[in-house]
């Protein structure tokens, strides 16, 4: 009945124990911007001397459907959007980075920046396997830059992006292209925790995170 | 409030599973357990070194002689800290500003043995000390991510405390103690490095 009794004890003992470790509240952390910026180490950035940005960010979970009835990538365009690409021009111009505003040259430029907003659904990017991103539906297209077939990180970067999520990446124009040959990323700056509790997007913390972003990154400048 | 109901559930669920009856509270003859609330913080880390109550102990042991026992002890214990938003600066110059919530969950258990004064009257002190090991998880959380090294090393734990029994025949009663702790565990995590963890606190339970 004693050893009865005493395993009945450890039981209760084992019980207890397989949920006592205690997470803190995680509540508020959510609601303060995130940012984390990554580069290849290797990388000359005071040899960059132009660079592009497109004039629309590109919604990530969304699309459109165009006149063939295809679904197409969707962007967003409005003075919001307007607001974000200005920050990021004019860190880049303080940066000592000089702007090609054609889009017919693009192509012509050192490096290219695209930014992106997941919008709707998480967004994971294969680390380990970063080919398939380059066929992520509604991504930036290798192609948009010129005869690349995928991209390349030679950096840890978070393995997923939640939805409010903004990221800015900026790919290498003057790397070897052609066949078989993927499109490194220089830098990419991942900023989240940009919705507020209203689910409205907050586009004053999103100019702050965006500075921060290169605030953070001393070594993009020239 | 949540511990409180939690200690005493384990308390009614215990003495009822260890049928406690008018005429002897000993679940084994010579034996003592204890089953505390534990409250107590990391002393010297640097790392989630804020107060709390997030902790219970367990612990039986058995009377070699009048005064002195030997036993088993486990325990464990959560402590946090709120960081404000900063930037870290990671490994190749990658970088990180956000805010988190540390956390530093410590689980250590070993065996323990005491020093025992006035074994027959209705306040019992004694003196003791726990070695084992111990399994300690630092855990960063921030935005949505929660990021964590998982360590072990060598636990050892002096301890004062004093059962006090109001019949002191039946042997059923109260547990307070005050510890020390100090383990090997040591890790890193995002910017922040953990060599070795000192603790402080007390515990508050009952004894039978």
């Amino acid at each position: 009945m004693k050893i009865k009794q005493l395993l009945l004890l450890a039981t209760v003992g084992v019980m207890a124990l397989a949920s006592c470790q205690k997470d803190p509240s995680t509540s508020g952390l959510d609601n303060e911007y995130l940012v984390y910026t990554a580069h290849d180490a290797s990388a000359d950035f005071s040899a960059i001397g132009t660079y592009y940005i497109p004039d629309s960010i590109l919604l990530i979970g969304s699309h459109a459907i165009n006149e063939e009835g295809e679904k197409v990538s969707k962007y967003w365009k409005d003075a919001d959007a307007m607001t974000l690409i200005n920050t990021i021009v004019s860190q880049l111009n303080a940066l000592g980075y000089a702007r090609i505003t054609d889009g017919a040259l693009r192509t012509s430029a050192d490096v290219g920046l695209q930014p992106s907003y997941v919008e709707q659904s998480t967004y994971f990017v294969g680390y380990n396997d970063p080919y398939w991103w380059g066929y992520y539906p509604y991504y930036w297209m290798p192609s948009y830059w010129g005869p690349w077939y995928g991209w390349y990180y030679p950096f840890s970067v978070y393995y997923g992006y939640t939805t409010g999520s903004l990221l800015v990446e900026m790919v290498d124009l003057n790397s070897e292209s052609g066949s078989g040959k993927s499109l490194p990323i220089l830098w990419n700056a991942y900023i989240s925790g940009l919705i507020d509790g209203n689910n409205r997007f907050e586009t004053a913390a999103a100019v702050e995170a965006l500075e921060q972003a290169f605030a953070q990154s001393p070594y993009l400048k020239k | 409030m949540k511990t409180l109901r939690f200690l005493k559930s384990i308390a009614s669920a215990v003495a009822l599973l260890v049928g406690i009856h008018s005429s002897s509270a000993q679940v084994l003859p010579n034996s003592y357990f204890n089953i505390d609330w534990q409250l107590g913080m990391p002393l010297s880390t640097d790392f989630a070194d804020k107060f709390s109550g997030w902790g219970m102990n367990f612990e039986g042991g058995y009377f070699l002689t009048d005064a002195i026992t030997i036993g088993g002890f486990i325990n464990y214990q959560t402590n946090f800290e709120k960081i404000p938003r900063q930037t870290l600066t990671l490994d190749n110059g990658n970088a990180l500003t956000t805010s988190q919530k540390h956390a530093i969950f410590q689980l250590p258990f070993g065996v323990s043995g005491r020093y025992n004064w006035l074994t027959d009257s209705v306040f019992q002190p004694y003196a003791g000390m726990k070695l084992g090991a111990s399994w300690a998880q630092i855990s960063s959380y921030y935005y949505v991510y929660k990021q964590y090294t998982d360590t072990w090393g060598f636990y050892l734990s002096p301890e004062v405390g004093v059962s006090i029994f109001p019949r002191p025949d039946m042997r059923f009663g109260f547990h307070a103690a005050l510890y020390y702790s100090y383990s090997t565990n040591s890790g890193d995590l995002l910017t922040y490095s953990v060599s070795g963890i000192q603790s402080f606190g007390f515990r508050l339970g009952i004894s039978f």
